[in-house]
């Protein structure tokens, strides 16, 4: 029965871990400009994220390492300072977005400018982050983005041509605008296989006390929050491709990505658009800042929990402290969705440096003792490892000339 | 060391070539119109919403006005780069969002229906089927 709960609670933070403004805003940016045409990117970035999930699950509870920790111990500093710097920086843009997608969400629903919400999101995210344990922040905000599941229930009720849709997931070239295609691809990827995702998984591992007896549940896990996660974006592309596509909508704005909810629900899709928008990122918001104290702290060493009182590990509350503060400070000098696809097609490029130690340390029976990787498991982190470099080194042109 | 260095090269001028080619002056033009298009047709569907009660007016001014300083941010950039010719399209979406603004501030649903259906033809938004292959 404790295990069904840990699994239940489980997958709902992983919904929550999953959809963030990222995934919300590549998807529906894909739906409007390309029709079903890039929904296997989303599957295929499900079953990527679902590996390295899995993965980070069972490092940590083998060897209660983090993905941070582990790649700063097995392949020393020097190494671990690359994907570091670079973990940093674009976290640093995808707070921002994040941030900035709580704002816009009470711009939405009051008409009155996102900026003069910035300060009080932030204020919201430290607050919590202050004052809160991770169990409240793991499982609280990610039980509220359940409401997220108004994309699902809207995408059924808008009767989309399922045999368009079932042909979707079928990779195919582009017919037109190929570096648009490309870009939102990359784009998709970058925000479906979050560098910050992995380590904050490790850690939320550590910080529940899994230990080698959690390994099926965090594979039930792993495989059932990113599932359902996937679904709730794949809906978010189909609703964009039946709503925006048609009427030759492009989604350059927050304001136009409503519309797939007031279709289907009237009044009501605007003020669930805003909630599912404003939990959603509040969670990831959430997330990223205490993976970015995670980061450094476990990085240099230090001490860090968010179950211990800020005093106890004031280096760490200082590193979010300020993650918050420069997080809030950018969206003064960048639109919140703009920021969204820079940081998403970033996250793609620093990718590979972060999931091929994974295959390295996956393999290392010093770490994962008799849980270390099979073959097969190797071949597709091989092939994981394999589309993030493409990726990454594709994902800089493509901003330029597609984003 | 050398073969990595090579690879650090190649990829930075790649990045560094592709930022600086960027995109040539018609593909700049053509982005315009498909934006001015696609600024059209939302203007057309957040005017419906509004009409049928699923959105608040501040809903549509704040619409309106993002609408605005999109397009106008744009047709500066390509006016500056290709000429004044160019932005016709935007133009003709930034000359009506004013008339729009007004009816809506007066409850004129009539003739906030008029204004928005009147641009639509005049900047013909570039419709997207929901199919998984476009022919």
């Amino acid at each position: 029965m404790k295990n069904f709960v840990k699994i239940g609670l489980g997958v709902v933070t992983g919904i929550g871990g999953f959809l963030d403004v990222g995934a919300i805003a590549t998807t529906a940016l894909a739906g409007a400009a390309f029709g079903f045409q890039l929904l296997w990117v989303v599957l295929l970035g499900t079953g990527c994220v679902i590996l390295l999930t899995e993965m980070c699950g069972r490092l940590a509870a083998v060897s209660h390492h983090s993905l941070a920790d582990a790649i700063r111990e097995r392949l020393g500093f020097p190494y671990f300072s690359i994907p570091f710097v670079g973990e940093f920086l674009v976290d640093l843009l995808v707070l921002a977005a994040e941030i900035g997608g709580v704002a816009v969400a009470l711009h939405l629903v009051t008409g009155v400018s996102y900026l003069w919400f910035v300060p009080l999101c932030a204020l919201a995210v430290w607050g919590l982050l202050w004052l809160g344990t991770f169990t409240i922040i793991e499982r609280g905000v990610s039980i509220a983005g359940l409401i997220t599941l108004c994309f699902v229930v809207a995408a059924c009720w808008m009767h989309p041509p399922w045999a368009e849709v079932a042909r979707g997931v079928i990779p195919s070239l582009p017919s037109r605008d190929g570096v648009r295609y490309w870009f939102l691809a990359v784009s998709i990827l970058g925000a479906l296989i979050s560098p910050y995702l992995l380590n904050f998984y490790a850690t939320g591992a550590i910080e529940d006390k899994w230990t080698v007896k959690d390994i099926p549940v965090n594979r039930v896990i792993a495989t059932g929050g990113m599932s359902f996660g996937s679904v709730i974006a794949l809906a978010i592309l189909v609703l964009a491709a039946v709503v925006l596509g048609p009427r030759g909508i492009q989604v350059d704005s927050y304001e136009q990505a409503v519309f797939i909810l007031t279709r289907p629900f009237g009044r009501w899709g605007l003020y669930l658009f805003a909630a599912s928008l404003g939990i959603a990122c509040f969670g990831a918001a959430l997330q990223v800042s205490l993976n970015l104290a995670y980061v450094t702290a476990q990085g240099f060493g230090w001490n860090w929990s968010e179950n211990l009182k800020p005093h106890e590990d004031a280096r760490f509350a200082a590193v979010y402290t300020a993650a918050v503060l420069v997080g809030a400070a950018l969206l003064f000098v960048g639109d919140p969705l703009k920021l969204t696809t820079l940081s998403m097609a970033l996250n793609a490029v620093i990718a590979p440096f972060i999931v091929f130690p994974l295959l390295v340390i996956m393999n290392d029976r010093a770490y994962l003792r008799d849980h270390r990787n099979h073959a097969i498991g190797n071949v597709l982190v091989a092939g994981v490892v394999l589309i993030a470099f493409v990726v990454a080194v594709v994902a800089i042109p493509l901003e330029v000339l597609g984003g | 060391m050398r073969f990595r260095l090579w690879i650090v090269t190649v990829l930075l001028a790649g990045c560094f070539g592709a930022a600086a080619c960027g995109k040539s002056q018609d593909v700049k033009v053509a982005e315009l119109h498909d934006a001015a298009g696609s600024w059209a047709a939302t203007l057309k569907l957040v005017t419906e919403e509004w009409t049928r009660d699923a959105l608040p007016s501040h809903f549509v001014q704040s619409t309106t006005s993002v609408a605005m300083t999109e397009l106008q941010r744009a047709a500066r950039r390509v006016r500056s780069t290709v000429g004044a010719a160019a932005s016709g399209p935007a133009d003709e979406v930034l000359a009506r969002v004013p008339l729009l603004n007004e009816a809506v501030a007066r409850g004129d649903q009539a003739a906030a229906m008029d204004i928005v259906r009147a641009l639509v033809s005049a900047v013909p938004p570039k419709p997207t089927p929901p199919v998984a292959r476009p022919r």
